[in-house]
């Protein structure tokens, strides 16, 4: 470990707001590829824009870019040919907005490297390519989720986004995206459905990688028989996204069939307060309160031992590492068919080890509650699931493969670099 | 020129007459009230003074006091003023009415520092008796806190009291002049002259008291913070270098004529040039129109297409529809300065064509007739000039603004230094090529911002909110904190208590000063 840096996307706000304007004196290729980037095209000449953005002497400060004349003459291009209906004091300030931080960023100061691996797109994505371009050195993507698909639902469902706007906004994050996907050397997803996506976004399929997260097999206690048959666990931020609430609703049918049961929910319960309220008032509204415990921010492995199974209910998820860490100890798992939990239960195409939990549609109580119901009932299915489980996690999610994977990674692009092939 | 356009505005709805005669009086009071009750009781101060048989030398040096007062007060005050309007017409759009009482009260004192510094500065060699120094100084004190309340009362209503503290006053300082002339103080040195002065400030002090009072009453609630103007001289600079390079644009010439062979030197204090001064104090008369009429346009029509102009641009207009308001505004500025530029003229040259009877009417002598021409040519384009600067600073072009306050300083700074071997025929004519240069320069970088207006009215605004940072404001607080650890309890007391304790004091100094033998 050399550093650990710390950017701010609010960092432009150490600017002085008022600089005098600058005179922008550029080539017109130059204001060309300026005029590209500004408006999100796919076809941008990165390389380019990384001669120019983060060049103050040539441009000023991100603030006295943006003042310039010629930056005004383009954002004016850009509402005649877009928005020239909307009001032009919010498209300003809207664009404003989002330049504002982008360009900042772009004139951040230096971090030189032989690899660039940054864990999403977005601004992660952002800087990494910046470095890449800057130093001429390899970028490799890692992609958890898909970031730009997850802003794009966000801003749709997003209130503080004017409607005009939101296309604009979702264009923004998928320029960036792809902008990555472009200069990246290697692009990883953790299972097979997200590289196929992100191949549909964008990426050359020659670059795609799958290499799937891995747990510590050793750190785990080993799996005494601490349960009894009445401990549901659910490991999660009581988020939306988690939708805590069909669980709850789960939890109410299985209940009534098994009265001893109980359900714990471990996790920060401080995101969303309000939402957080709402489950709490759904359980006693289904006079749940002793039998459903909020454990709040804990350490995970201590619940881990008395849990029978373990339930996810998201409505979104990648590959989740909740839900590795219990198969991990042997806990069969529950899952709504969300990114790759069925691959996780089921096992991938080659994996003939068998079901390590049940599978359900997302939002849906009746099921959920079925099957908890099925593996709380029968005891050997239990033990059998869990056996699968653990052996799924050593065969193909182990840290150390994990880690092999990436090691070979950084080692294959390095040399292709220095030999200079690709 | 804060708040004067809601004064103005009602009294052009009403629409009579009368109300317009009363608007225009007030735009004449605000825009010109000094220089004319200033003038006017310079004249008949002469006329007594004749009267009486005062003696020449005696008339003079009066009368180069004055001056010196005037135009000294002017260039040490202009560049505040500039500085003080802005700041007065942010605080009033906020409503935060008890920071002009405060900035009042911080100013004047800062003013008056600076004010005995150049005092001191200026009569330190000067032969003439501590006495008279005394008074001098004292008039030039008075009359740079009077330009600096007249800043702050062009946002009060009561236009009325304001005509009357300069009446009252002209009318005190003359009948003070009469009685001194008759009941003379024993002055060793120039008994005239310094009984001449005496009753002058007597009136300079009686307006100011009276300004004061109706200050007071306007803004009668302040708060601590008395430096918090100074921030402002981080945030705008420019207006003070505007203001201080227009100003001495305007005397510089002037100043170096006195310097020059052709200027005479009485005292070993005061340099002067007998024709240019008077020519160029008489030439100036001639654009108190345009001022007016500027003030009353500016602050009326133009105001309300300015504010529907941004109006627009910030509220929920396309961007067509914000060109077409542009349009519309740049149109009716063009218009304006048209329309004062004609009337200008018009008043010029009518003064310049009837120049010989003028002169014989007044009594002044014909060497000064082809001077006074040249320089009332080179007034017009002052005004203009003026016009156009106030313009470009409506609509925050403070660095095309500074350009032209320069430009016109450079020129005729340059120009005179050409002109001067060249002779007596040449007075004025460097200020008429500055004023004109200026003016030119400045409707052509107003040209170029109007063009591009929108592009300056969002690009000029700030893009996200940060405290005060900077040497200004730090300043500003470290002035705030230092004022309140030695403020007195009461605030209005404090602003009280000093001018009584002024003018206690200035009567017990004139007092022991007049017993020296």
């Amino acid at each position: 470990m050399v550093e650990i840096r710390t950017i701010f996307l609010e960092d432009y706000k150490q600017l002085s707001p008022h600089s005098g304007r600058k005179k922008i004196r550029l080539f017109s290729a130059e204001r060309a590829t300026i005029e590209s980037f500004m408006s999100f095209r796919d076809d941008t000449d990165w390389a380019a824009v990384v001669q120019i953005l983060p060049d103050t002497g040539k441009i000023g400060t991100a603030v006295e870019f943006l003042k310039s004349k010629m930056v005004w003459d383009i954002l004016v291009e850009l509402y005649d040919s877009h928005f020239s209906e909307q009001e032009f004091n919010l498209f300003y300030w809207t664009l404003i907005s989002m330049y504002l931080p982008l360009f900042h960023l772009m004139q951040s100061e230096g971090l030189s490297a032989d690899i660039y691996h940054p864990l999403s797109t977005g601004y992660a994505g952002l800087m990494s390519l910046l470095f890449s371009l800057k130093y001429q050195q390899p970028l490799v993507l890692t992609e958890h989720g898909i970031y730009a698909r997850e802003r794009e639902e966000e801003i749709i469902n997003a209130e503080w986004v004017d409607s005009a706007y939101k296309k604009i906004w979702i264009k923004y994050f998928y320029f960036l995206s792809r902008g990555v996907y472009k200069h990246a050397v290697r692009t990883v997803a953790l299972f097979e459905n997200n590289s196929r996506i992100q191949q549909q976004l964008g990426l050359d399929r020659a670059k795609a990688l799958v290499i799937p997260n891995g747990v510590d097999l050793n750190r785990n206690l080993p799996r005494g028989r601490l349960g009894d048959g009445t401990n549901i666990g659910a490991i999660l931020r009581v988020v939306p996204i988690k939708d805590v609430k069909t669980l709850i609703k789960s939890f109410r049918l299985v209940q009534n069939a098994l009265p001893p049961t109980k359900l714990w929910i471990i996790g920060g319960v401080d995101e969303d307060v309000r939402y957080f309220e709402e489950c709490k008032r759904l359980i006693e509204m289904f006079n749940l309160g002793d039998k459903v415990i909020f454990t709040g921010q804990v350490n995970i492995a201590e619940h881990l031992l008395k849990l029978d199974l373990v339930v996810l209910t998201s409505i979104s998820e990648g590959q989740p590492l909740v839900m590795l860490e219990s198969m991990a100890v042997g806990i069969p798992v529950v899952a709504t068919n969300v990114g790759s939990c069925r691959e996780l239960i089921e096992g991938a195409v080659g994996d003939e080890l068998g079901a390590a939990g049940l599978v359900v549609p997302p939002n849906s109580p009746d099921n959920t509650a079925e099957a908890i119901l099925r593996l709380l009932r029968n005891q050997a299915l239990r033990e059998q699931m869990g056996k699968v489980a653990r052996q799924r996690v050593e065969q193909y999610y182990s840290q150390e493969k994990f880690i092999d994977n990436y090691r070979q990674l950084y080692q294959d692009v390095y040399a292709a670099n220095k030999a200079g092939t690709k | 020129m804060a708040g004067i356009g809601f004064t103005l505005k009602n009294l052009f709805r009403h629409d009579t007459l009368i109300d317009r005669t009363k608007a225009y009086a007030f735009s004449a009071l605000v825009a010109a009230g000094p220089w004319i009750s200033a003038v006017l009781t310079v004249n008949l101060f002469m006329l007594v003074a004749e009267w009486y048989i005062v003696s020449a030398a005696e008339r003079f040096l009066f009368l180069i006091t004055i001056v010196y007062a005037f135009v000294f007060s002017q260039i040490l005050t202009a560049p505040w003023q500039f500085i003080i309007t802005r700041y007065i017409a942010d605080k009033l759009f906020n409503k935060e009415y008890d920071y002009l009482q405060a900035s009042f009260h911080g100013i004047s004192k800062l003013l008056f520092l600076f004010s005995f510094i150049v005092v001191v500065i200026f009569f330190l060699n000067s032969p003439l008796p501590m006495y008279y120094k005394y008074l001098a100084g004292s008039l030039f004190f008075v009359l740079t806190h009077t330009w600096l309340i007249m800043v702050y009362l062009s946002a009060a209503k009561d236009y009325a009291s304001i005509a009357r503290a300069f009446m009252l006053g002209g009318v005190l300082s003359l009948g003070a002049a009469v009685l001194l002339l008759h009941y003379p103080l024993r002055f060793a040195y120039h008994l005239q002259a310094s009984n001449l002065l005496l009753a002058y400030l007597m009136g300079l002090v009686i307006t100011y008291l009276l300004l004061l009072r109706t200050f007071y009453i306007t803004f009668p609630f302040g708060n601590n913070l008395e430096y918090d103007f100074v921030r402002y001289l981080g945030k705008v600079p420019d207006l003070f270098w505007i203001g201080f390079f227009y100003t001495l644009g305007i005397w510089i010439d002037t100043i170096l004529i006195w310097h020059s062979p052709y200027g005479g030197n009485i005292y070993e204090t005061f340099r002067f040039s007998l024709l240019y001064d008077q020519a160029k104090f008489l030439a100036y008369l001639t654009i108190i129109p345009t001022a007016v009429l500027f003030l009353v346009y500016v602050e009326t029509e133009f105001y309300d297409k300015f504010k529907k102009y941004f109006q627009a641009v910030r509220k929920k207009c396309t961007l067509g529809e914000i060109a077409t308001e542009k349009g519309q505004l740049v149109q009716l500025v063009y218009r304006h300065i048209v329309y004062l530029l004609e009337r200008q003229v018009v008043i010029s040259i009518t003064v310049i064509v009837l120049t010989d009877q003028i002169f014989i009417g007044l009594g002044l002598s014909p060497a000064l007739k082809d001077m006074f021409r040249i320089t009332v040519l080179g007034a017009l384009c002052n005004a203009m000039l003026l016009v156009v600067i106030l313009l470009l600073l409506y609509f925050e072009a403070r660095l095309e603004a500074f350009a032209a306050a320069v430009t016109f300083f450079a020129v005729n700074l340059i120009a005179t230094f050409w002109f001067l071997p060249l002779g007596v025929t040449y007075f004025g004519v460097p200020l008429l090529i500055a004023a004109l240069s200026a003016f030119i320069l400045a409707l052509q970088l107003l040209n170029l911002y109007l063009r591009n207006l929108t592009y300056h009215a969002f690009s000029k605004q700030q893009f996200f909110l940060t405290a005060d940072r900077g040497p200004m404001p730090r300043l500003a607080d470290w002035l705030n904190a230092w004022q309140l650890r030695h403020a007195a309890k009461s605030h209005n007391g404090n602003g009280h208590g000093t001018c009584w304790a002024a003018i206690i004091c200035h009567g017990v100094a004139l007092f022991c000063s007049c017993q020296r033998p």
